[in-house]
């Protein structure tokens, strides 16, 4: 368990995405392999999109949906397994959360029918809707709704991303048989968007109990989604069928199988020479020629996450800012922008997106000015070049540059020639040592705090409020989720404000005041945000039709993946 | 000798996964580090008893070979829902097997006639492309010709599928691995014939082929009843020296075409320091090779009547 | 002509007609004149002895005749008609019908020359089968007759044997039944004793003569070896340096031979009078160059009774005083210049100055 991934073969992008918002993820990793994301200066894409005005046609029932993913995935245990990008696209098919994103992105009951919040807004109460049962034939309840929470908070490395928002006991407590009260640590005006990802999905009790006895179980999920799980052959395909009682709507497919193809190269061929009727991939080569294709149904999310170079402050010679600030002025972002992206992502200099309302267009990320880092170094290393780095084992400063390790995942081409160009950059003010390391390697010694610089994605949480777990005091510790390992008070004060105002205006001034915050810590240089795409061939419809029982239009995408509930094949 | 071969295999790997990895941080991750945490402790603790850390290593070593020779091969270190080493190569073996046999199928047939007629027109023109064709496919590496021939038959011509679907049924999966078969196959082929070919030269050559001629044998009969089964030995020797060098090239072809099979876990085991997947991949790659070398003895005795076992 | 006129001819035509005879053998040094300009003749039931030492072209020779030469690299020209048709240069494929049934070869090594890893019986059978059509069971059949018939002992366990189990001798027999098979009527047998010990060497050319007489076939034996010849040809042929030097009828050659190098080969021949141990008179120097061969008679370098014009002019191939004896040699042995130099020789008059000139 933990944090670990399943670095199958050549994974490339296989980021953790940094489904924040579920605060369960802690590897929200993502390696150097970020870089190679598509960057670009043309702007485009923002939430969903590129889509399709198809006429209402009736939906068809059956047919199979083969559905080609980045990587694979080891437990799809939401109480457990820390959760890829790719482990959300299955997951969703099995497991239904107790809240969705709407289609005008507001927070809507699920799997829940309401969510009331204390007159201090630090405890919630859900209520669920009556009825639904998992695949196995248990009820959903707050029995099991609390016996999944619990879990998940107690859970060692999950946890990591939960406990430090929940107090120790009684964070969730069974009111009536179907309504359950989350108590929080901190007042949250804004907390149901926690539920719309993992810490939402509801796994059924009996195989939570049975999976605690035979973890091989956590690859074979019960829910309440629209599919049931079939069969798996791992690092092949993952078959999930129809659940013929689903308890809202009919699900129109047969059956949905998912085929993890590292290689995003073999997964669009796949895709092109009918191996597959949808994909999920952030390969900007891939992206490119999947927007060229008339015929292709692309639903495309940059809002997900955000690619950057990230500083470890907690050693020399980066726990001094004037060092950070010089690496940040010092990075080549325009030329990886133009050489290793394809126009095909934007460039990123915060953690919002221009459209987001929080974006704080004031705060531009330093780059591409290396004569600035200049009289940085030398009046740090004048200062302190004699102070060991503990991660490289020596000084600081040799000849008036800083040393510095470079952690990237390999072997990846890509990731070597990224790295070139960052220590082309680099290399005025910087005398780089490189490290290359697999993906599980990459992600644990970050969050150990045993590197200096490397490159990584995260962020875009649904609510800005659940990206505080990689930023507040608290969760700096023997691992970090705060990576960076930087303490501010004044930007946990921002953050913790921020969730708690119910005036719109002085929650975007909260949020663009916490972007100059952390362009003014320097602990991450922005360079795009990624962007996903979950493309479907010609014949696959109605993946946008999702509603609430109410009635309700919900996003239909969500973090950078895609939902099947009313999704149907025209044969 | 074959069991006091796989004996210092065994110990070789078993003794160098845990000298030069740190077992207890590959099964953990980053707990194994966090000694604060009372809840990591205890995980800690677990792991320890689980996986026998806290034993001396001869002693784990005793465990280990005590549970793989009743067929117990231990537990994935990264037991996210991963299935015990023993059910995990279970269910890949066979792939991988039918992989290599399909591939030694491929090379044995090919390498056959495509030697024969080389050493019959030994230094003319088709022998001259021959050679220039095997070197061309020794020299490719593994990944470029499995793209090739990925790009040309599967994509292009559309004749074999693109890739492996382990829910098919049997015949489909064969199918599908006979691309990948070419892919292992054509270069032990032209590593095959050029072998064959040379050794049928120096055969041709021999009194008892000109003797054969005297009798009035034709040409083709020559070269199969009397110039093809002394030629054999070396060809023999290699084929089964050669399915370990195979077993490397499935890596490559297994994650081209997307089988799950031992290359390809292997691989991930080794980037994943999953030391007990390593070390029973390495164990039942050791035993085959031992036992397939007994068998390559078996048959040279039934080749040739002057060896006695 | 009448038909009567027609079959009388074919009755007295040699089984074996052999006109200027050339195999050169096209090399990086140069073109190899292993065999050059040969004739000769060879009567139905007879048998010829070619003789020579390694590397005169002998073997090449009953190679060319038999048409067993690799074609690339090799070219002939000349005639060799066997019964009366012309089967120099045929491609293999007709040459196929007459190899193993009209014409067969035994070869000098049994221990390389048998397939080791096929039985002894289906290297009996396989000509059978090709020629005859026989069935399996009559091919086997045939075969256990022909191990008798060669005299090997437990003919019918034989057959079920693979060469290794036999000994040199069984196994020389065995490749004679081979050769026998299909009741060729051409046998080559090219050094078939050489590699055979002295006893076994004399029952085996007993065993070839043998069989030549019940089937009335002719022979062509070859060998380096004059004694072996002696007793069992009815005409020799002396080969030196690719060409025929010296050509009689068996009792002619031994009474009056012309050649020094014939009477040289004889003299290398142990003699059962001869103390043990007696050093045999080997010939000194060695065969010549085929690349380029000396311009005279190709002996000369090595012949102690050579003479200037031995050097610059090649003798041409000249009768003796029997009709059927024919040699190439300026001064035959008993001519005066010859009885001079032997007697300077046996003096010690002239030392013995060879491959200076």
């Amino acid at each position: 368990m933990g944090i670990k991934e399943r670095s199958t073969q050549r994974r490339r992008g296989v980021a953790f995405a940094a489904a924040a918002l579920s605060l369960a993820l802690i590897a929200g990793a993502c390696s150097s392999d970020s870089d190679t994301e598509p960057v670009g200066t043309t702007g485009a894409s923002t939430d969903d999109t590129t889509t399709v005005t198809e006429v209402a046609a009736t939906p068809v029932d059956g047919g199979t949906l083969r559905y080609g993913l980045e990587a694979d995935v080891d437990g799809l245990n939401p109480t457990t397994s820390a959760l890829s990008a790719p482990g959300y696209v299955m997951g969703y098919a099995v497991f239904d959360t107790l809240a969705r994103v709407a289609e005008d992105g507001s927070i809507v009951p699920y799997l829940a029918e309401s969510f009331t919040p204390s007159a201090d807004f630090k405890s919630w109460t859900v209520k669920l809707r009556p009825g639904i049962k998992f695949h196995d034939g248990a009820d959903l309840n707050a029995d099991a709704v609390v016996k999944a929470f619990l879990l998940q908070q107690g859970a060692a490395l999950v946890g990591l991303a939960v406990r430090p928002f929940y107090p120790e006991t009684d964070a969730a407590v069974k009111i009536d048989d179907l309504t359950v009260q989350f108590n929080q640590l901190d007042a949250n005006r804004y907390w149901p968007s926690a539920l719309t990802s993992q810490l939402g999905m509801m796994p059924s009790p009996l195989w939570l109990d049975a999976a605690a006895a035979d973890p091989t179980l956590n690859q074979k999920p019960v829910g309440t989604g629209p599919f049931m799980f079939d069969s798996r052959t791992a690092d092949n395909v993952t078959r999930f069928v129809k659940n013929p009682s689903y308890w809202n709507g009919t699900v129109h497919l047969d059956a949905v199988e998912f085929y993890p193809v590292p290689d995003s190269a073999d997964l669009l061929d796949l895709f092109n020479n009918d191996g597959l009727d949808a994909l999920h991939t952030t390969d900007q080569t891939a992206i490119k020629d999947l927007k060229d294709n008339g015929t292709v149904t692309n639903l495309l999310d940059d809002t997900a996450e955000e690619s950057f170079q990230m500083i470890n402050s907690q050693n020399p010679p980066f726990d001094d800012v004037r060092v950070r600030q010089a690496l940040a002025y010092a990075t080549p972002k325009a030329k990886i922008l133009e050489l290793i992206g394809l126009g095909v992502s934007r460039p990123a200099d915060q953690m919002f997106t221009p459209e987001d309302p929080y974006y704080n267009s004031a705060v531009k990320q330093d780059a591409d000015q290396p004569e600035k880092a200049l009289p940085l170094v030398a009046a740090y290393c004048a200062e302190k070049g004699t102070v060991i780095n503990p991660v490289l084992n020596q000084p600081t400063c040799t000849n008036g540059k800083v040393n510095m390790e470079y952690q990237f995942t390999g072997p990846s081409v890509v990731g070597l020639r990224t790295t070139e160009i960052f220590e082309e950059g680099w290399k005025v003010a910087f005398n780089i040592t490189r490290d290359e390391v697999n993906q599980q390697d990459h992600i644990q010694q970050n969050a150990l705090g045993q590197s200096n610089v490397l490159g990584w994605r995260q962020f875009g949480a649904i609510d800005p409020w659940a990206d505080s777990v990689w930023l507040l005091c608290r969760t700096v510790g023997a691992i970090s989720l705060n990576w960076p390992r930087y303490c501010d008070p004044a930007r946990d004060t921002i953050l913790l404000d921020a969730q708690n105002t119910d005036d719109p205006a002085k929650r975007v001034e909260g949020y663009k005041a916490l972007a100059q915050n952390m362009h003014d810590a320097y602990t991450y240089i922005f360079i795009n945000h990624t962007l996903w795409t979950n493309s479907f061939n010609a014949n696959v419809r109605g993946t946008c039709d999702i509603k609430t029982p109410e009635g309700v239009a919900l996003k239909c995408t969500n973090a950078g993946t895609s939902f099947l509930n009313t999704t149907w094949m025209d044969q | 000798m074959a069991i006091t071969l796989l004996f210092a295999v065994s110990a070789l790997t078993f003794g160098a996964m845990n000298v030069l990895g740190d077992p207890l941080f590959n099964i953990l991750g980053p707990i194994a580090r966090d000694t604060g945490n009372p809840k990591s402790v205890k995980l800690i603790e677990k792991a320890k008893n689980d996986y026998n850390l806290d034993k001396p290593l001869p002693v784990r070593y005793g465990l280990w070979v005590s549970g793989f020779v009743r067929g117990d091969m231990g537990v994935q270190f990264s037991t996210d829902g991963q299935p015990p080493v023993t059910e995990l190569l279970k269910e890949r073996i066979p792939r991988t097997v039918t992989l290599l046999i399909l591939g030694q199928l491929i090379a044995v047939l090919v390498s056959i006639p495509w030697a024969l007629i080389s050493a019959s027109r030994a230094d003319k023109f088709v022998d001259r492309l021959s050679t220039a064709t095997t070197f061309m496919l020794v020299a490719l590496p593994g990944f470029a010709l499995a793209i090739i021939l990925k790009y040309v038959f599967a994509i292009r011509l559309g004749w074999f599928p693109l890739t492996y679907r382990a829910l098919d049924p049997l015949r489909t999966r064969l199918f599908q691995m006979l691309l990948p078969g070419f892919v292992i196959g054509l270069p032990a082929a032209a590593i095959y014939q050029r072998l064959l070919r040379t050794d049928l030269i120096t055969t041709l050559q021999e009194d008892f082929i000109l003797m054969a001629r005297s009798k009035g044998v034709s040409k083709p009969r020559i070269l199969f009843k009397h110039a093809l089964r002394p030629s054999m030995f070396s060809f023999i020797t290699v084929v089964g020296l050669t399915t370990g060098a195979l077993i490397g090239g499935s890596i490559v072809v297994e994650t081209v075409f997307r089988i799950p099979g031992i290359g390809s876990t292997l691989v991930e085991a080794v980037l994943r320091h999953d030391f007990p997947v390593v070390l029973a991949i390495v164990m039942i790659v050791a035993t085959a090779f031992v036992l397939i070398n007994l068998l390559i003895d078996v048959v040279y005795t039934i080749i040739d009547p002057r060896v006695h076992r | 002509m009448s038909e009567l006129q027609t079959e009388m001819r074919q009755e007295h035509q040699p089984l074996l007609e052999v006109t200027d005879l050339r195999t050169h053998f096209r090399t990086e040094r140069g073109l190899v004149r292993a065999v050059d300009g040969v004739s000769l003749t060879l009567e139905r039931g007879k048998c010829l002895g070619i003789v020579g030492e390694s590397g005169s072209g002998k073997t090449v020779l009953s190679r060319s005749l038999m048409g067993l030469l690799p074609s690339s690299n090799t070219v002939t020209s000349g005639s060799v008609k066997f019964e009366g048709k012309e089967i120099l240069g045929l491609p293999s494929k007709q040459m196929r019908r007459l190899w193993g049934r009209e014409m067969s070869m035994v070869f000098q090594n049994p221990m390389t020359s048998l397939n080791p890893l096929m039985k002894i019986g289906q290297q009996i059978a396989e000509p059978l089968n090709l020629h005859l059509d026989m069935s399996r069971a009559d091919a086997r059949a045939t075969a256990e007759r022909l191990l008798r018939d060669v005299r090997i002992p437990e003919a019918a366990r034989r057959l079920d044997q693979y060469p290794h189990e036999l000994s040199g001798g069984m196994r020389q027999r065995a490749m004679i039944a081979i050769a026998l098979a299909c009741g060729p009527t051409l046998l080559f047998a090219d050094e078939p004793t050489t590699a055979l010990d002295v006893t076994v060497q004399a029952q085996i050319l007993q065993l070839i003569g043998e069989q030549r007489r019940d089937r009335n076939m002719s022979v062509v034996l070859v060998t380096h070896d004059l004694g072996v010849v002696a007793g069992h040809t009815d005409e020799i042929a002396v080969m030196y340096g690719g060409k025929l030097v010296e050509k009689a009828p068996t009792s002619v050659l031994f009474a009056h031979m012309k050649m020094p190098y014939t009477m040289s080969l004889m003299r290398s021949i142990p003699k059962l009078e001869d103390p043990s141990h007696t050093r045999l008179a080997t010939i000194p120097g060695r065969p010549p160059d085929l690349v380029h061969p000396p311009k005279g008679c190709r002996f000369a370098p090595r012949c102690a009774y050579a003479r200037d014009k031995c050097i610059t002019e090649e003798p041409p191939l000249r009768q003796a005083e029997d009709p059927n004896h024919s040699y190439a040699c300026w001064y035959p042995v008993g001519s005066p210049e010859f009885n001079q130099r032997e007697a300077e020789l046996n003096s010690g008059a002239v030392p013995v100055t060879l491959e200076a000139r």
